[in-house]
Formats: structure tokens, C-alpha cells, sequence
């Protein structure tokens, strides 16, 4: 028992109430313990209370000074609570929005859980790349019904799900999607980008693009120029990527498989 | 300033007032925790931040013991923070992983570590490091607390990674430390 450290064993017979592992471990734990802190910092999922109340001692109590108060952030607390009220309630009726085969919907959309994220081909070109930052897209599905889940790079969605894309970047500007199927690809819209991580959104709130009609592997870019982008330059972009101009292109494929609605 | 209980309570039925109270109490907390993870940069950090108090906020109605309200949070801005970390690491992560952001029960916390509301115990970890790079790493972060850990490696001129293993290594002191309060709740 003298050099017996933390382990599963041990935390079992801690929960047990073991009185000989309690008594052990009070002495062992009084002093540092390499062995057990590293026990401890791979963080048993079953021990979070443990966790939550280390971060309650260090960040709540433990430190001294104060940080600079925030202005803004409760608004964007409100607003997304305010937007995922009107998400849930709009939810339903997803499937009846998402009709026609590839055509490109602005429909508000649940995220809960969040996208995953994905950095299939995140490409710059021209003379700007050295400047140029992270430009990354990723994805959620929605469901019929509003389910929502994360989809990874080239993962599976179904024809009756419409697809949620997420951007991050990070300068503001304007970006074109461009959606690559068995058809070519065609520009589904323009869209002005923020710093930072958002969803793709216009004016009538998050954008979705609806699976309805798809099969086989879809490719989503944004793509991004200095130079004033049209549709058919950013479809032309997508074409043939090494045009030479100032351009940042972020890429995310999928797979639409039928017949599992 | 009106108690949390007394907020949580008004937050459960709606009240805007009280939701920007507790953000305007915990807001530094879950700040600090999301600093911690030094490959999140400033705009991940926020983020961290606006989902933690959303998905908290949203789910507020289901908290039974209010008392709770703060590891509670707490565990949710980690399990973001996590997620977003192992994102940039481009881990796989399970779908059912990505969807476990709020704990929907809080365990019972022993009576003992209820009481831990003193920096002293922080300090007196801190003391028990050599002096070093790691001591010197946690005095910043989590006694000065000024800078982030992504400040704090670019001062130092180390990795990231770096930072935040030592950092990790120190809540593990921490951990160590009120699981032996417990247990000596326990024997008593």
C-alpha cells in the first residue's frame, strides 16, 4: 500500500469508501505526487465534479486581477439565444422549404452542437498569400424533422437534409459560394464574411443549401478575391484554380447517399 | 449585488436583467478557463465564451441545484473549450461527443470542497513549484492573470503546447489537492 499511486483500481476503492484506500491517500495526496497528478490530469471522465471544481477554485476565486469588462459580449449572448428561438421554431419546416432539387434556400437553421470542422482544401493563390489568413469552411446537416448533426469532410447526408456551411476568417470581405456537383459548378451566392467563426448568413438569416435531388459527392467552396468577384469568375476560380489571381478558397465535400430518408 | 440563487431564479423565467447579471459575474471566470487553452486564439476564445453562456442560459430551467450554477458553468465553457482545441488539432471527435456540451446532472459535490473559496489555496500550490519556467508560467496565468496562455508563451518564447501542459500540470496540483480534502472529510 505504501507506494500505491492513483489509478482506476484505487478511485474505485475510493468511491467504495474504502477505509484503508481513504486513509492511504489522505497521507499520499498531502505531499506532491507526479505519478497521481498525472493520473489526475488525464481527467477520469467520471471525476468532472473534480474538474469543474478545480476551474471554480482557479478561475472564479484563484486569481487576483481583473480583466478588462466586457460591452458587448452579453448582446451577442441575446442575439444568438434570440436566433436559436426563432431556429427551433422554424425548424419544422425545413423539409417543406427544401424542395426543389439544388436550389439554393436562405432558411434559418439550428446549429446545437456545432459544425465540425473540416479543412479539406483551404487553398491561396496570387500575389497576396503571404498576407492572406485562414479562410475555413464546415459543416452542419439538418433534418426533415430539425435534428441537427455535425458532418466532417466528405461524410455521408442524405437527399431530404439541407446542409448549414460555417465560415472562419479572419478580415471582413465579400465571398461567393460556389457548389460543385455531377453538373459543374455553379455560384449559389454572395455573401459578406466577418471576422471570425460564423455561420453563412444573408439578410434573411442562415444559409442552407438543400440536398434535395443530390446523389454522389458535392464540393462546396467559398471563394474569396481582392479583386471584384462576379458568379462566373468564382465559378471560373473553382474551374481552374491556379488562374493567378489574389484568391483564398476554402473547400468542403460531402457525400449525398439516397434511399436512407 | 442581488445572490445568484436570487438571479438563477429570475434567469429560469426569463428575465434579461438577470441573464446580464450572471454574465456580468461569470463572464471573467469562463474568460480565464478559455484563456487557459493556448492554441484558442482571441475570436475562439469569444466563442467559447457567447456558446458556453447560450447553451447554459437555454438549459437553465433544467438545473436543479442552483447551488451548483457555477462548476456547472464551468463544465460546460471546459467541454467547449475542449471541443474547439481538439478541432484545431483536427482530432476525430465522435458525433456524440460534439453533442455533449451541457452535463444534465451535477453529482453531489462533498460538503468539504464547498467551502474552497480562498485564494490561499491556489497560492500555497504555487509556492510548492521549484522556481522555474513553470512556476513562472502559472504565477501569470493564474495568480497575476493577466495575460492568456497564448500570451504568455509568445513572452516567454516557448510553444504553445508548452503552456499548456504546464498549466494542465498545475490544475493537476490543484485536483491533488482537494481530492485530499475530501478524503479527509471523509475520515474525519
Amino acid at each position: 500500500m505504501a507506494d500505491r499511486h492513483l489509478d482506476d483500481a484505487a478511485l474505485q476503492a475510493l468511491e467504495a469508501k474504502d477505509a484503508r484506500a481513504i486513509a492511504h491517500f489522505r497521507e499520499h495526496l498531502a505531499l506532491p505526487c507526479p505519478e497521481c497528478e498525472a493520473f489526475l490530469a488525464g481527467a477520469p471522465a467520471r471525476l468532472w465534479w473534480l474538474e469543474a471544481e478545480a476551474d471554480r477554485l482557479l478561475h472564479i476565486h484563484g486569481a487576483i486581477s481583473t480583466l478588462a469588462p466586457d460591452a458587448t459580449g452579453f448582446h451577442a449572448v441575446r442575439r444568438a439565444m434570440r436566433a436559436r428561438r426563432m431556429r427551433r421554431a422554424l425548424a419544422a419546416s425545413l423539409a417543406a422549404a427544401a424542395v426543389a432539387a439544388g436550389l439554393f434556400i436562405t432558411v434559418i437553421l439550428p446549429r446545437a452542437g456545432g459544425p465540425s470542422s473540416g479543412r479539406e482544401w483551404t487553398g491561396v493563390k496570387g500575389p497576396e498569400a503571404a498576407q492572406a489568413g485562414p479562410l475555413e469552411l464546415s459543416a452542419a446537416v439538418v433534418a426533415a424533422d430539425g435534428a441537427v448533426r455535425p458532418i466532417g469532410p466528405g461524410g455521408g447526408a442524405r437527399p431530404g437534409e439541407t446542409l448549414v456551411l460555417r465560415y472562419r476568417t479572419d478580415g471582413a470581405g465579400t465571398a461567393f459560394l460556389v457548389k460543385s456537383g455531377p453538373g459543374g459548378p455553379v455560384a449559389l451566392g454572395e455573401f459578406a464574411l466577418s471576422a471570425g467563426t460564423h455561420d453563412l448568413a444573408d439578410s434573411g438569416g442562415v444559409a442552407g443549401v438543400s440536398l434535395e435531388g443530390e446523389q454522389g459527392e458535392l464540393r462546396f467552396f467559398l471563394v474569396q478575391s481582392s479583386e471584384r468577384l462576379t458568379a462566373a469568375g468564382a465559378v471560373e476560380l473553382v474551374r481552374n484554380p491556379a488562374a493567378g489571381r489574389a484568391v483564398r478558397v476554402a473547400g468542403f465535400s460531402i457525400h449525398v447517399v439516397p434511399g436512407e430518408n | 449585488m442581488e445572490p445568484t440563487a436570487a438571479l438563477l431564479e429570475r434567469a429560469k423565467r426569463g428575465d434579461d436583467e438577470a441573464y446580464r447579471a450572471l454574465y456580468g459575474v461569470y463572464r471573467p471566470a469562463v474568460l480565464r478557463l478559455a484563456r487557459s487553452f493556448a492554441r484558442l486564439d482571441a475570436d475562439e476564445v469569444e466563442d467559447v465564451i457567447q456558446e458556453t453562456f447560450v447553451r447554459a442560459f437555454r438549459a437553465l430551467k433544467g438545473l436543479q441545484q442552483t447551488a451548483a450554477f457555477e462548476r456547472w458553468l464551468l463544465a460546460i465553457a471546459r467541454n467547449r473549450a475542449l471541443t474547439l482545441d481538439a478541432r484545431k488539432e483536427q482530432a476525430r471527435r465522435s458525433t456524440e461527443a460534439l453533442f455533449e456540451e451541457v452535463p444534465h446532472q451535477v453529482p453531489a459535490i462533498p460538503p468539504a470542497l464547498v467551502l474552497e473559496r480562498e485564494s490561499a489555496v491556489v497560492r500555497e500550490l504555487v509556492e510548492e513549484i521549484s522556481e522555474g519556467p513553470e512556476k513562472e508560467t502559472v504565477r501569470l496565468f493564474y495568480v497575476e492573470g493577466a495575460l492568456s496562455a497564448r500570451e504568455i508563451a509568445e513572452r516567454m518564447g516557448v510553444g504553445k503546447s508548452a503552456i499548456t501542459m504546464r498549466l494542465e500540470r498545475f490544475r493537476a496540483k490543484v485536483k491533488r489537492e482537494l481530492l485530499r480534502r475530501v478524503l479527509a472529510i471523509q475520515m474525519e
